[in-house]
């Protein structure tokens, strides 16, 4: 069966180029966010397979998303992707589930290599 | 001949008739034109805050920059002018959110409209005309022989007032 | 002794923060570049204090048409970033990422903005990591937001909210070079005054 892959950001323009991305390389099941409220809302109807989450987002961030997600579900698997990612923040994700922290920009090949780690 | 008189941020001045007062680009600023039709004498102001007594220590020398003292010092100008206080009209524009509120702690435009309509009507000024709020910024044309105010936008939005 | 006003600014934090300004600079533009696929070579930033009839000149005019996309730093360092990009920047990136031609910025739709938001939060990430590293302070951002607009409207924004730090504004001017093309953008830095003071502190510059 297809992994589900949901797309956490309040910018619609970094879900397309990740959809995008993601849809070139195999990936087609993408279910997205523009909050963290949302995504955690979402979590317990569509149960993906793994998260992508960015960090500074309104009404809920996605510190506090990871970490209730984490809550719901100690398997869920999230990898952050944030503007931000000074040290103390990666640590503080790691620290609380997240499987792995990715610095905007990034190349399209460094989020698929782990991607695909992830999911294989 | 009339001649376009330009008001600058956080500045003030008097116009005699035909002249044209202008103050461009405001945001969360408030433009406020007063006009004494009977006299043929108007003025602008360009206001960026609500009241000086808020700033504390931080308060400014530039007192024309607070709606409270800026109005007052236009009133005040106005009347050794030759203006009547009790024939003074306003026409008011500003005060929009530039920016989305997540952005802004409080709603600064729409702090500098209510304090500026509180300062006309403690000092018994009519406010016959208004464009307020929203979200885009406003250039201010304030003919004081026709007692128009023309506000134009960035989208070419012109009303006349 | 502290800073109490922008205008205290002596010519050694002037240098300092125009040394923040290279770093940061460099930071952030090595991140669009990644974003946009391109090279981008960058010169060297020029810092200034400028007063806001000043800044407004310096980007046009009161009346001029500019995108701006404001940030607020809200931990660490608090105060606002505000990026003002000139029509052939944000005609250069609708170009990269859209294929599209450039009109009028103020007929970008949504999906532009949202890129152009995306890119003023990037740059203003990287910004804040150097800032973050050389000061040892985590640094937190909010949401970006994009307003299409006078000049003079949009600069009222910073103006208004550090009007109580004075009428100064520290302006940082990026001239870059993104394929053939030189393009200029432009940051406002707004630190709180208590930021400022700490700023200078952290990195050991005496008042």
């Amino acid at each position: 069966m297809e992994k589900k892959i949901l797309l956490v950001d309040d910018a619609a323009f970094m879900r397309m180029m990740l959809k995008d991305t993601l849809n070139k390389n195999g990936y087609t099941n993408i279910i997205e966010a523009a909050d963290g409220e949302i995504a955690c809302n979402m979590y317990k109807d569509e149960k993906p397979d793994l998260i992508i989450m960015d960090i500074t987002m309104p009404n809920k961030s996605g510190i506090d998303a990871l970490r209730d997600i984490k809550a719901m579900d100690p398997n869920s698997k999230i990898i952050m992707c944030s503007a931000m990612g000074q040290e103390s923040m990666v640590v503080e994700a790691i620290k609380l589930g997240a499987l792995d922290f990715i610095v905007k920009p990034f190349k399209p090949e460094r989020i698929l290599q782990i991607v695909n780690k992830i999911l294989s | 001949m009339s001649k376009m008189i330009n008001v600058g941020i956080s500045d003030l001045n008097i116009a005699k008739a035909p002249d044209v007062l202008v103050t461009y680009a405001l945001g969360s600023c408030v433009g406020i034109c007063l006009l004494d039709k009977n006299n043929d004498i108007g003025g602008l102001a360009h206001i960026m805050l609500p009241y000086s007594k808020e700033a504390g220590d931080t308060v400014s020398t530039n007192l024309r920059r607070y709606a409270d003292t800026g109005i007052v010092e236009l009133i005040q100008m106005m009347v050794r002018n030759g203006a009547v206080l009790a024939n003074i009209i306003a026409k008011i524009a500003g005060g929009a959110q530039m920016f989305q509120t997540q952005i802004n702690t409080f709603n600064i435009g729409e702090r500098n409209v209510e304090a500026v309509k509180k300062v006309l009507s403690a000092n018994r000024i009519k406010i016959v005309a208004e464009d307020t709020g929203q979200n885009f910024g406003r250039t201010v044309f304030f003919d004081v022989k026709t007692g128009e105010m023309k506000v134009k936008t960035a989208s070419s939005r012109l009303i006349v007032l | 002794m502290t800073l109490n006003n922008i205008g205290d600014l002596n010519s050694m934090h002037v240098d300092v923060l125009t040394e923040l300004g290279n770093i940061g600079t460099g930071n952030a533009v090595t991140s669009l570049a990644t974003l946009v696929g391109k090279e981008i070579s960058i010169n060297v930033p020029r810092v200034r204090i400028l007063d806001f009839n000043e800044s407004v000149q310096f980007i046009g005019g009161a009346e001029n048409i500019v995108t701006g996309v404001l940030i607020r730093l809200i931990e660490g360092i608090e105060g606002m970033i505000l990026y003002i990009f000139e029509d052939k920047f944000v005609a250069t990136v609708l170009k990269t990422f859209f294929g599209k031609e450039f009109k009028s910025a103020l007929e970008i739709n949504e999906m532009d903005k949202s890129a152009l938001n995306e890119i003023g939060n990037i740059m203003a990430g990287a910004y804040a990591r150097a800032l973050s590293s050389m000061t040892g302070l985590k640094i937190t951002l909010s949401t970006p937001s994009i307003c299409v607009d006078m000049a003079g409207a949009i600069l009222s924004v910073p103006a208004i909210e550090f009007a109580s730090i004075g009428d100064k504004v520290l302006f940082i001017e990026d001239s870059f070079g993104i394929g053939n093309d030189m393009v200029n953008s432009n940051m406002i830095l707004v630190p709180e005054l208590d930021s400022l003071n700490l700023l200078f502190k952290k990195l050991g510059v005496g008042i």
